[in-house]
């Protein structure tokens, strides 16, 4: 495959056979012999063939192999003349990271790290069958689903500063009715809870500064304790994917024949079929703001029940990175209105746009990356650089580098947990199989993959946060 | 019958085989079972799928396991019973699934959805039906 170096961490793969633009890749030499390692490179060129897509497909720095389109995977596509594709956006729809500020420093919590890994295990249900934290029937589903965090606030779930400090203030124009009946039933009882795989709870210290202006105006300073919350949309969300790629391949069985992977499947964005998959892609990202936001009042309630009522906590933000949003974009020096594709990518906007909230226009928007289990997460902001180079987008996370059955071989549960207690990070997790494939090494080196989007400017650095107590599903 | 749980970049492979379709499907159960973590089987479930094409009726069928174990907070074992009969237009599948409830000690796997990945429904000289499928986790 040819793939040519256009500057410092940049690379392209040249415009080739049914492939409309060309695709990028926006990594290190490091990173990119990692992601030459599967088929993400065979899946970015794949993007890049669907109607309309403007620029170049993009994969990210932590990009690996998906369905479809890989995870790390950006694509900005016509939204008038263009596709919307579900595996564009993926199964966890608006799977997301928020992050809750505290008043506690690092000094409130020490020597409390298993009492607090305790009761947040107990209180947050996580895995199969735990129900959510919160108590909703049909018809407050209905109501999640068309208001999202507003609903939450107008039911004393959340603070009205809560919905300003979340993406699209936790509401897109979703429409419930078009909410396959199956994905309610799975999502009913589910408002509040963590799921399993990589989603998680963390307690956290913010480490090292790397911009003491932008962590002052996003109120973050050294040792102070903050919690990161990793969660999606849980079984509504999932089965409105899996319905609607059911939905398309029976209705577009022409594009079903021309596509090299049925999970890449698109519908032209005026279909009837198409505008109703984004108006329940739009009503399940609504749930998992809900979802985060139950999740979040649970974190809430148990700092109260250990600390006696005396911390104060504030959202700092809260992105999606599994989600298509409509946006605009500069393209071949024009205004163009794209439908932007993010599958295991953040929304990442500097200052002076539209989609930075009040409270962060002077600096950008927060972006919230965390790390695998047992390392650093980081804080960035939005780069100036992201609207010209990757439609005002970044990284996620660290990127799987070892699959589940390999960590599984490479490392025993109760041996990690234990490493990692000597580091003084606590784990609690449903299963010791949950803990060794999530070990660090199972993962990318997430400070190179931070190290890339700062160095192009993507998403700049802001402050670490180091882990202190770790909970999975 | 026989099923082996395979490697996988990030999610859960599985590849079964059988002499039949029934016995192959039926093999997909238990590797199911095994990658969420299972148990016995204590009582059953009826599940029925229909689908355009041996490929969709996997997909579905994996997809009617995972709204069952959401849906009724219970935990799949295997397929007591699995027939496969082909229709004018496609494919009909019936099976009593056996599963077991979910209690506060059993911590069990939550997954995602199925997916169309390296899916192989196929009769294979020598060897039988092979079934294989990647499953979002």
């Amino acid at each position: 495959m040819e793939i040519n170096k256009i500057s410092e961490n940049i690379y392209e793969i040249p415009k080739e056979g049914e492939m409309k633009k060309p695709a990028r890749i926006y990594a290190n030499e490091e990173l990119l012999e990692e992601i030459k390692g599967d088929d993400t490179l065979e899946q970015i060129k794949n993007v890049a063939t669907i109607p309309g897509i403007q620029k170049h497909s993009i994969v990210m720095p932590d990009g690996h192999q998906g369905y479809g389109f890989p995870i790390g995977g950006v694509a900005a596509i016509d939204a008038e003349k263009g596709v919307i594709s579900p595996g564009g956006i993926g199964y966890d729809i608006n799977c997301g990271v928020r992050v809750l500020k505290t008043s506690l420093s690092y000094e409130d919590v020490k020597g409390r790290e298993e009492q607090l890994a305790n009761i947040m295990f107990n209180k947050i249900p996580c895995g199969l069958g735990k129900g959510g934290y919160i108590e909703t029937d049909e018809e407050d589903l209905i109501e999640v689903l068309e208001k999202g965090a507003e609903w939450m606030l107008e039911n004393g779930h959340a603070k009205g500063s809560d919905l300003e400090r979340c993406e699209e203030n936790g509401r897109l124009p979703g429409k419930p009715e078009k909410v396959p009946e199956k994905a309610k039933k799975r999502g009913v009882k589910q408002v509040g809870s963590l799921g399993s795989g990589n989603h998680f709870l963390e307690i956290q210290r913010v480490g090292e500064v790397f911009n003491g202006n932008k962590a002052q105006a996003y109120g973050l300073e050294e040792d102070q304790v903050v919690v990161m919350i990793h969660s999606g949309s849980r079984g509504l969300g999932h089965q409105t994917c899996t319905d609607y790629l059911r939905k398309f391949e029976k209705n577009y069985p022409e594009i079903v024949e021309e596509i090299p992977e049925k999970e890449l499947i698109y519908a032209p964005i005026q279909d009837e079929l198409a505008q109703d998959y984004k108006q329940a892609m739009y009503a399940a990202a609504n749930y998992a703001w809900a979802n985060r936001q139950a999740i979040t009042e649970g974190i809430r309630d148990c700092l109260d029940t250990i600390f006696d009522g005396e911390v104060e906590t504030e959202l700092l933000y809260d992105v999606c990175h599994n989600i298509a949003k409509e946006e605009t974009h500069e393209v071949d020096g024009e205004e163009k209105d794209v439908i932007v594709h993010r599958k295991g990518a953040t929304r990442a906007m500097p200052a002076g746009r539209d989609e930075v909230p009040d409270v962060y226009s002077e600096v950008g928007q927060p972006v919230l990356i965390p790390g695998s289990m047992g390392t650093s997460s980081y804080i960035l902001s939005g780069g100036e650089k992201s609207p010209e180079l990757s439609f005002g987008s970044t990284a996620h996370g660290a990127g799987r580098l070892k699959s589940r059955t390999q960590a599984k071989q490479d490392y025993w549960g109760g041996d990690v947990q234990d490493d990692l207690e000597r580091e003084g990070i606590y784990v609690k997790a449903a299963s010791g199989s949950t803990i060794a494939e999530e070990a660090p090494g199972s993962y990318k080196d997430v400070d190179e993959v931070i190290k890339v989007s700062d160095e192009l400017g993507i998403g700049e650095k802001v402050a670490k946060l180091r882990p202190l107590v770790n909970i999975k599903g | 019958m026989s099923y082996e749980v395979l490697e996988h970049p990030a999610d859960a492979k599985f590849r079964s085989q059988g002499e039949t379709r029934a016995e192959a499907f039926k093999g997909a159960v238990e590797a199911f079972s095994e990658i969420i973590g299972g148990e016995a089987g204590m009582y059953h479930h009826e599940i029925e799928v229909e689908s355009e094409n041996l490929d969709a009726l996997l997909f579905d069928f994996l997809d009617e396991l995972i709204f069952l174990q959401d849906t009724e907070n219970v935990v799949v074992s295997h397929a007591s019973e699995l027939g496969i009969k082909e229709l004018e237009d496609g494919w009909r599948l019936e099976a009593k699934i056996m599963v077991d409830d979910i209690t506060s000690e059993v911590e069990v796997m939550d997954v995602k959805g199925p997916t169309y990945s390296e899916m192989q429904v196929e009769y294979e000289k020598g060897t039988g039906w092979i079934v294989q499928a990647v499953i979002d986790i």
